[in-house]
């Protein structure tokens, strides 16, 4: 029997060892989503009877001797942005309601081909940008730690599927966040590797030169093991980068010793000040890594805002090019939240997406030579706690950059792992950032970090 | 803070951009999220002393299209 929670890397040595049943452990996921999700709503599509299918084939290649892998038996979920052939991809959204791709986005058969069991598609904001939303055919993704309380997104259903333990890890997108966010309100772990590391291909474009693919789960190793799949170069993808794809667990075992880690202090202190659980996360966490060995020191950067800007105005304009003939006859189908910021898109001039254009440029020349004898940055994912879900102001994410636009602008690997609880019991984050392609640096301190403190250990008192 | 943008010519960019919006989207874009983007934009268009010939991120390379 399965124990109530395992992670992906746990599960893996169990199944390899004879010792879990993918099968059973398909199971007990498909119990607890039965119990679960009509109060979560994490799915916008079960697929029980397939996922028990592939269960089934899983066990019988690990029984002959011809498991696929680490994750041959792992039961896994997928934003509902990502093409799946013959089940609907709907963004969440009335215009693509029926919609069924005949094709699998890359990412997608790439995890399937590692065994992976797949349990259904997942919430997401419209689009990956529009929500929280009430006004869409499925309600949004609600938080395990506390269900008034908003996952963040776009990726809430991965967010609120994991953490719930619904599924042991699952796909999501980051134009702006949308995989630090939910792993940061939601207590998991969420990567956004390098842009160019993962395929978008098959995938529903937001914007173009800010869309990542990347992993959610549990812990730092377990998205280190969904990325190990979902990595490498896809040429029908115009930025997948042409380049080596390391173990990204190989270097787990090193602890933090000898890590240069810049604290990006101005971040949470002074350009958007977090809340009192916020920082005591970020500064225990920077006693940890000295704890571990790391070299701590501070690092200055452009403001929150510069990066906000430049990241919000690109995304808009490359937003509004995808959506443009759907913005001028379906308005009024698409959800309120997401019409209305799409149309700024289509009201800035092509000379301030451009400038915008340039000033990526510079800010990636700054933040490179900034980090010039760092190995990592550390600041927070979310300056707070979860809020409640309804009663959102619906311009409120407009009124504060967040803490993880940098890094799409500059397009490095960064991660979200659980830093604490703060009121209410809600979790915390830190964010741990790297080198163009060092993923395997980030998930390393991730890890370390990790391993080193106890928050791991608690799960939503919903799922206990 | 109010938008620099007039309420007719706000009005005017929603027309001129094809979008059938009503009065009262247009009143809510107008005053609550324009003021945010005019920020922004105005933001980008710095450094008052950006050389002209500052590259974009992305740049056109003909061997990779």
């Amino acid at each position: 029997m399965a124990a109530p929670h395992v992670t992906i890397a746990e599960a893996s040595a169990l199944i390899a060892a004879k010792k879990l049943s993918p099968v059973e452990l398909t199971q007990t996921c498909l119990d607890r989503v039965a119990k679960l999700d009509p109060t979560l709503h994490a799915f916008i599509l079960h697929t029980p009877e397939r996922a028990l299918a592939e269960a089934r084939a899983a066990e019988a290649r690990v029984m002959q001797g011809r498991a696929r892998g680490p994750l041959d038996g792992i039961p896994i979920a997928h934003k509902d942005i990502y093409c799946t052939a013959g089940l609907p991809t709907t963004a969440h959204s009335k215009l693509l309601q029926h919609d069924v791709p005949d094709h699998d986005a890359f990412t997608v058969a790439k995890l399937a081909d590692a065994g992976t069991v797949m349990l259904g598609k997942l919430s997401t904001h419209e689009f990956a940008m529009g929500g929280p939303s009430f006004d869409l055919p499925w309600p949004p993704a609600r938080n395990p730690w506390d269900p008034a309380r908003f996952t963040s997104g776009s990726s809430s259903g991965t967010g609120a599927g994991v953490a719930a333990g619904l599924f042991l890890g699952g796909t999501g997108s980051d134009t702006g966040g949308s995989i630090r966010g939910p792993a940061a309100l939601c207590g998991i772990a969420g990567i956004k590797p390098t842009y160019g590391r993962c395929s978008r291909a098959g995938v529903l474009p937001l914007s173009f030169t800010l869309d990542h693919t990347g992993p959610l789960a549990w812990t730092a190793e377990d998205c280190a093991m969904l990325l190990q799949a979902m990595a490498g170069h896809d040429p029908s993808d115009p930025a997948s980068a042409d380049v080596p794809v390391p173990d990204f667990r190989a270097d787990l075992h090193k602890g933090a010793k000898g890590l240069r880690i810049g604290v990006v202090r101005h971040f949470h202190e002074k350009d958007v000040p977090a809340n009192p659980a916020v920082l005591k996360g970020i500064e225990e966490a920077i006693a940890v890594f000295r704890a571990e060995g790391a070299d701590i020191r501070d690092v200055t950067l452009p403001s929150l805002e510069d990066y906000r800007a430049a990241g919000f105005i690109i995304l808009i304009s490359e937003a509004y090019a995808v959506h443009e003939p759907w913005m001028k006859t379906r308005y009024n189908d698409y959800g309120e939240l997401l019409r209305d910021r799409l149309a700024l898109g289509g009201l800035i001039s092509a000379a301030d997406y451009f400038q915008a254009v340039r000033r990526r440029r510079e800010l990636c020349q700054i933040t490179a030579a900034a980090m010039a004898d760092v190995d990592l940055l550390l600041t927070t994912a979310s300056a707070t706690e979860a809020p409640l879900l309804e009663g959102m102001p619906k311009w409120t994410s407009m009124e504060k950059p967040g803490f993880t636009y940098p890094f799409n602008v500059t397009g490095l690997p960064a991660i979200s792992v659980c830093s604490g609880f703060g009121e209410g019991g809600m979790p915390v984050s830190i964010q741990l950032t790297g080198h163009p392609f060092a993923e395997q640096t980030v998930v390393r301190a991730a890890h370390a970090y990790e391993t080193a403190t106890q928050w791991r250990r608690r799960r939503p008192a919903l799922a206990s | 803070m109010p938008a620099k943008t007039s309420r007719a010519d706000f009005a005017a960019l929603v027309r001129r951009a094809g979008l059938a919006l009503t009065d009262a989207q247009i009143d809510d874009i107008h005053a609550n999220a324009w003021p945010i983007m005019e920020r922004l934009c105005e933001s980008v268009r710095g450094p008052a002393d950006r050389d002209r010939a500052v590259e974009p991120a992305h740049t056109f390379k003909p061997e990779q299209n």
